[in-house]
């Protein structure tokens, strides 16, 4: 039975995959402190180990066509096992939406409003959130074209004016980074930003043709991933040993646009940009635990839960870290353990699946 | 009806979101901010104590007729410097709002001086405000000052109505000449954080007297992680510019080859490139330079324009700039500080030897060989070929 | 900013909750009520001060110290 009435076409989807990984291109950010100038080599190890992720992920929903996580669980594991997963996936959800909506809120009352109190930031949001989750996925996915056009083409000029700033130097000596730096970099760019498309696997019954899903999340993941890179290069060539100390690259490579005195101060096309990236990025983590809420109890629709659900996010928020320095050490310390789980178990659900020959 | 009703509504909605667009909470209105263009720092009397000078613009005087009013003695300028003693930065900084009416902002700020004496002593305590503070920017100019910041913040000069302003153009334009670094916040910066290249920032002074003050820029000024340790002239600086690709033009005068006075030739545009080289038990670094240039003007009488003499002059320049490259490298090795960033072009070639060099720079530093290759090609003569002389017979 | 915090909430219970007891949809209801009680508790505790236990540090403390798998 479908919860939702929305239809998206797999090109949509494919947008708003590339607006989703996008969501976290300032977050990833924070693996410069990790691998210092090698932060191009792991986004591009971390994309080439998430597009099989990916694929497995396409694999499942293939596998039982028309159905989300929630019931591919309870196909899967049983009735009481799948209600014990699935509710650990919605918390998973639920908390990556807060901490993700903390990371923005912070951000913005750093750089433009120092004196805002956070909540009203993240109840501002929020309201928006609520309000497309509420009109239905296919809003979302049109806003998202529109948006991701924006993103790409933000991030391609802020390129191409810090061309003159860039050096090359920036980046050798190759190859000198450690494997175990490598090891970890790689594991949080690919929980981080590229995985999480897990989320997906509640989004998928709803698009319009099924068998297109595998391009249209794969061509996502790369439109996404290549823009991260882009980012990633143009803030390590401009900014060079400083980007290892930023908390946020992106901003301050920008600040140095200064074409003629006449192109300056674009930092806030950056902001922006992060903005409608992470509404993108929250709405989509909050329509997949309404979905998963409204699924597991079994309800006619999902309309009525989102309210309560978005203050209950806000309050997560609130209440998750007390400061940025916190939020980047969980991330890069434990963070990526935490999340590899949830977003490894579908290939054990695919395994469990294909052993147990279901769907009969 | 409804339709319409409807219609309406959203469209005075959307006229409605748009005024809050500018932000209600942290709203800082125009006239409650006064700008800061310039920021100087000096040894207070105290020790330990520094003194901050910002430069705030006056916008009303901005607009006042001419900016010649050095004549007139009670002459409003268009600036007001505000100076505070603290023992840190950012204590001084929020110490202003005793003094000025309006709260401090920094975005707009051109230049940092730090006083050659406060330099000497170490700047990492009190640059860190400026990298840290969310509104200041890194394309700020860094500048030490001979005498002290609050004078220099104070020579008004001909042509700019704001001492900052001025001296941050002043700077800038250095280029022409460049006998004098263009070093900005992040350069700074990433040369601070480099654990074997010094940081260099260009040096500036008062000269003159009473309304006749102006300022000058100067040489360099070379650091050795956060203190001063030395300076360079201004033909050493060329030299240390040439190695480090920030050469963008310069006059240089070399001596006729028939002996019949100098022909100065201007550089057009330089390029260099630093190889190390690990031999057995010395570092070789190998510079490679090649610039072009055309004949400014010759005090002599005879024809240049003849492919011979032509090439004589190139060999003359390079000869020349090989003089100041060794120039520049013999004070950096007495000052025992790495300008060059040979350390670094070292880690990025063999990051493994470098591994147990780093810890003995400080000793193979001063041993470190140099292998220039200077190409020069003087492209043209100027507007004339043979000097306005009668011709030879 | 307590009176606020309920005001919200009553009108956030106003405009889903009559439409749901119009169409009888009683177990939709619950499940609203239910996080709705859940939202408010949390909203209101935080607006009070009370120091919520953060489930994700209590996973830290899991992944950290129990099961001692983390970078550095």
């Amino acid at each position: 039975m479908r919860l939702e009435k929305g239809i998206i076409s797999s090109s949509q989807l494919m947008f708003l995959v590339a607006g989703y990984v996008l969501g976290s291109v300032l977050v990833a950010a924070f693996t410069n402190t990790v691998t210092k100038q090698y932060t191009w080599l792991v986004v591009l190890s971390g994309l080439a180990v998430s597009i099989p992720l990916a694929l497995v992920y396409v694999a499942l929903t293939r596998k039982f066509p028309g159905k989300d996580l929630v019931q591919i669980n309870r196909i899967v594991y049983g009735p009481y096992l799948s209600k014990l997963v699935s509710a650990l996936y919605i918390w998973f959800f639920c908390s990556i939406a807060g901490f993700m909506l903390a990371y923005l809120s912070q951000t913005i009352k750093d750089y433009m409003m120092p004196e805002t109190p956070l909540f009203a930031i993240c109840i501002l949001f929020t309201c928006i959130c609520a309000w497309t989750v509420r009109n239905g996925i296919e809003v979302l996915a049109r806003t998202s074209v529109i948006f991701v056009m924006i993103i790409i083409f933000v991030i391609l000029i802020t390129f191409f004016l810090l061309l003159k700033d860039m050096e090359l130097t920036n980046f050798l000596p190759f190859f000198d980074l450690s494997l175990k730096d490598f090891i970890q970099g790689t594991h949080i760019m690919m929980t981080l930003p590229f995985c999480e498309i897990v989320v997906f696997l509640m989004l998928f019954p709803y698009v319009n043709k099924g068998v297109e899903t595998k391009k249209s999340v794969i061509l996502g993941l790369l439109i996404g991933g290549g823009s991260i890179l882009i980012d990633t290069v143009r803030n390590t060539a401009v900014l060079g040993v400083a980007s290892t100390i930023m908390i946020s690259p992106s901003i301050e490579s920008v600040r140095l646009i200064d074409l003629a005195e006449i192109i300056t101060r674009l930092e806030m096309l950056v902001i922006t940009l992060l903005l409608i990236a992470m509404f993108i990025k929250v709405s989509v983590m909050y329509y997949g635990t309404v979905l998963g809420i409204a699924r597991l109890c079994n309800l006619r629709s999902y309309r009525q839960l989102v309210l309560p659900i978005g203050s209950i996010i806000v309050s997560l928020s609130m209440m998750t870290f007390d400061s940025l320095a916190q939020s980047n050490d969980f991330a890069t310390r434990t963070g990526p353990f935490f999340t590899l789980v949830f977003e490894f178990s579908p290939v054990i659900t695919l395994l469990v699946a294909k052993i147990r020959k279901l769907p009969k | 009806m409804k339709n319409r009703i409807g219609f309406i509504m959203k469209i005075m909605v959307c006229f409605m979101l748009i005024l809050p667009i500018s932000g209600c909470w942290s709203r800082h209105e125009l006239n409650s901010l006064s700008f800061v263009v310039g920021v100087g720092l000096d040894k207070a009397e105290k020790p330990g104590e520094i003194q901050l000078t910002t430069q705030v613009v006056k916008p009303g005087e901005l607009k006042s007729s001419s900016a010649k009013n050095k004549s007139s003695e009670s002459g409003t300028n268009a600036y007001w410097n505000i100076k505070k003693t603290g023992y840190l930065a950012s204590e001084i900084i929020k110490d202003f709002s005793h003094e000025s009416s309006h709260k401090l902002y920094f975005p707009h700020n051109q230049v940092l001086i730090f006083e050659r004496k406060l330099a000497e002593e170490g700047m990492q305590p009190y640059i860190d405000t400026f990298i840290r503070d969310i509104e200041t920017r890194f394309n700020v100019l860094v500048v030490v000052s001979e005498d002290r910041a609050s004078e220099v913040l104070d020579v008004s000069t001909g042509l700019e109505k704001l001492p900052a302003i001025n001296i941050a153009k002043l700077v800038e334009t250095q280029k022409i000449t460049s006998e004098s670094p263009t070093v900005k916040l992040i350069d700074f910066i990433r040369r601070l954080m480099s654990k074997t290249t010094a940081p260099i920032a260009p040096l500036i002074r008062v000269t003159g007297e009473g309304n006749e003050k102006t300022l000058e820029v100067f040489g360099t000024a070379v650091f050795k992680h956060d203190k001063l340790v030395g300076e360079l002239n201004k033909r050493e600086t060329r030299g240390l510019l040439w190695v480090i690709n920030e050469v963008k033009g310069g006059m240089i005068n070399v001596a006729s080859s028939s002996g019949d006075g100098t022909v100065s030739l201007e550089i057009t545009r330089a390029k260099s490139k630093m190889t190390p080289v690990i031999q057995a038990d010395t570092i070789l670094i190998k510079i490679d330079i090649k610039a072009e240039g055309i004949v400014n003007s010759q005090s002599g009488s005879e024809n240049i324009a003849s492919p011979d003499i032509v090439f004589s002059l190139e060999k003359k320049l390079s000869a020349e700039i090989g003089k100041e490259i060794m120039a520049a490298l013999k004070t950096a090795r007495d000052l025992n500080s790495d300008i060059f960033g040979f350390g670094d072009s070292i880690y990025w070639k063999y990051p493994s030897e470098w591994k147990k060099l780093k810890m003995k720079w400080d000793e193979v530093f001063p041993d470190v060989e140099v292998a220039l290759n200077i190409d020069t090609k003087l492209r043209s003569t100027g507007n004339i070929s043979a000097p306005a002389v009668p011709a030879k017979e | 900013m307590i009176f606020l915090l309920t005001i919200t909430f009553v009108a956030i219970g106003l405009f889903e909750a009559p439409a749901l007891v119009r169409n009888k949809h009683w177990r939709e209801l619950t499940v609203f009520l239910v996080f709705f009680l859940l939202a408010f508790t949390l909203a209101l505790l935080q607006t009070v001060g009370v120091k919520i236990p953060n489930p994700i540090k209590g996973v830290e403390h899991l992944i950290k110290d129990i099961l001692k798998i983390s970078y550095r």
